[in-house]
């Protein structure tokens, strides 16, 4: 085969992702992204066996709640797995010398991307998914059963991270050392893209521009949405913004496009320049 | 029959006002070793960058095998194996790993890349297959990166300094290699080091403050400019003093390395060097008289025309 045209682009990206997944566990990181996730699900599951089935049936009363606290953990799982598997992505390559590498072989720069991308995804939508059959599997043992909208939650928690992980690419290209790029993209997800959107909140302005604004939507399903609640303590009156599905779905998938697009333009346009 | 072409037409690459490379202009074609000189700085690599769509031209087109690299980056690259500046394949991946990666980049069979690995990494010593690349030392790397630049059997290869940190037992299989691959290959290579080239490359191309500024079969350049350096060693201890007063008005000056041999500089003129040769004679039985030095390298330091700054390699 020609290395040219749709057929080549897609063996190349194809290639690419291997290779990318093969990276990342020979690196450990996947591993160590496993044994992250495992401690903080061990956290949720060890404090529920400790006070007892009885006591969390009770608490709880249905599988939704469970659901609704036992994956509370999601948004920062996401947050993590994004930063640690994207944060890097394309200042490996232009900030490396392993860019004289694979940047002189027949591929396209997008296949590059698009393959890093799927690569990634796909593992760190595997890590995260270790949440889901924990949690999932204790709402069976506890309320002999799982709540439909379970479903839903891992649906919107997978295009979220898609959108998280599109993002941290956008800040690889962005940086050109890739620690820096990780560095900053888990410092941006877990600490000022939180902060952002409870101020934006007290000043009573819903934070639709905020990705992670869209996360509230995971737990939020396993209930009748309440788009606005107002607290009102004395003469201040704070609202709470939750996202509509439709409202967080586009969220997600504007930070996706723009992010992936941007980052693909700046990957295009770097030179390899090791630091 | 190789039928290769590189063409390079008015080449630049700008960075703010500096002109890295400047205007430049060449085309070779067939088969055999080119080689592409210059001081550090003087846009060697950053010639090399263009001619792989490592980066876009500021102007001018490099054509491989007529097609545009700038237009169609990876049709182009499937033409040509490189080696530009340090390439270090992940390290995290074994030897085999990222040998393979390159090799299913340039949509090689399996069982391809692994005779390549078997018959071309045995040529040039490569390590263990299973090791880590991170485990690796600089030439051993050095070594991975060049099986995976000749993956595939490219008829273009470009070698940007390919010898760079290897010892000389690894420079010499490296030189072997080219000397063989070049008779049915286009090789354009980098180097510092001149007796290299002079060892392995037909044509020299010169490059200075980014304008290229010769090129010359290497065995005329270096009949140009016939070394100006001789050494002398004596059967038996002489008295260097006296030497240097019986050559006093034929050289510039004589350096004694022992009290049987030294380094003489003259005129370059041959009718100069038959009577250094009668003169010396003169004071004892000579073992050896021989051209100290590259006339390469003389050619090299004459047209950049700063010695200071040429790496004496």
């Amino acid at each position: 085969m020609e290395q040219t045209g749709l057929g080549w682009d897609l063996k190349s990206t194809f290639i690419i992702m291997k290779y990318q997944m093969l990276f990342y566990l020979k690196t450990k990181r996947f591993l160590t992204m496993i044994i992250l996730v495992i401690l903080m699900v061990a956290i949720t599951v060890g404090i529920d066996l400790y006070v007892g089935v009885d006591t969390v049936r009770t608490e709880y009363g249905t599988s939704g709640a469970f659901l609704a606290s036992g994956l509370g953990f999601v948004t920062i799982t996401i947050a993590v797995l994004a930063g640690f598997y994207g944060g890097d992505a394309t200042s490996i390559e232009t900030g490396t010398n392993s860019g004289y590498f694979i940047m002189v072989q027949p591929v396209r720069k997008s296949s590059i991307l698009l393959g890093r991308f799927i690569g990634a995804y796909i593992l760190a939508a595997a890590t995260m998914m270790i949440e889901f059959v924990v949690v999932g599997s204790m709402s069976q043992y506890i309320f002999a059963g799982v709540d439909t909208k379970f479903w839903l939650a891992l649906a919107e928690s997978l295009f979220i991270l898609m959108a998280f992980l599109a993002l941290a690419f956008f800040f690889s290209s962005v940086f050109k050392n890739p620690l820096i790029g990780i560095l900053f993209s888990i410092l941006a997800f877990v600490l000022i893209m939180p902060i952002i959107d409870v101020v934006i909140s007290i000043e009573n302005i819903e934070p639709w521009f905020n990705l992670y604004y869209s996360t509230n939507i995971i737990t939020a399903v396993f209930a009748p949405i309440v788009h606005v609640s107002s607290k009102t303590r004395g003469p201040i009156t704070i609202k709470t913004y939750v996202p509509y599905v439709w409202e967080a779905n586009y969220i997600a998938l504007i930070y996706l496009v723009l992010s992936l697009s941007l980052s693909y333009i700046i990957f295009r346009r770097k030179e390899v320049k090791p630091q | 029959m190789n039928n290769s072409s590189v063409t390079v037409t008015n080449l630049t690459k700008k960075y703010g006002n500096f002109k890295a490379v400047d205007n430049v202009s060449f085309d070779l074609e067939g088969t055999g070793a080119f080689a592409y000189l210059g001081q550090n700085g003087a846009g060697k690599t950053t010639t090399f960058k263009m001619m792989t769509g490592l980066i876009t031209q500021t102007a001018g087109k490099v054509l491989i095998d007529g097609i545009d690299i700038a237009r169609e980056r990876t049709k182009a690259l499937n033409r040509i194996g490189a080696l530009i500046e340090t390439p270090e394949p992940y390290s995290s991946l074994s030897v085999k790993e990222a040998i393979q990666l390159v090799g299913a980049l340039k949509n090689m069979k399996r069982s391809d890349i692994l005779d390549h690995m078997e018959n071309f990494g045995k040529r040039v010593q490569m390590p263990d297959q299973n090791r880590k690349v991170g485990t690796l030392s600089r030439g051993q790397r050095a070594r991975v990166v060049f099986v995976a630049a000749f993956l595939g059997n490219p008829e273009i290869i470009f070698l940007d300094e390919p010898t760079n940190g290897m010892d000389p037992a690894e420079r010499k299989i490296i030189r072997d290699v080219i000397l063989d691959w070049k008779k049915d290959h286009m090789i354009l290579m980098s180097s510092h080091l001149l007796q290299e080239v002079s060892d392995t490359c037909e044509e020299v191309l010169l490059i200075n403050k980014g304008k290229l500024v010769l090129r010359e079969k290497t065995r005329e350049l270096e009949s140009r400019y016939n070394s100006k350096s001789l050494k002398v060693e004596y059967m038996a201890p002489v008295d260097m003093i006296k030497l240097s007063d019986i050559l006093s008005s034929e050289t510039n000056s004589v350096e004694p390395q022992t009290n049987k041999s030294a380094i003489i500089y003259f005129d370059g003129v041959l009718q100069t060097r038959a009577r250094i040769l009668r003169d010396l004679q003169a004071l004892g039985d000579v073992i050896t008289f021989s051209e100290y030095g590259s006339s390469l390298e003389e050619a090299f330091v004459d047209l950049i025309g700063d010695k200071q700054t040429v790496d004496p390699n």
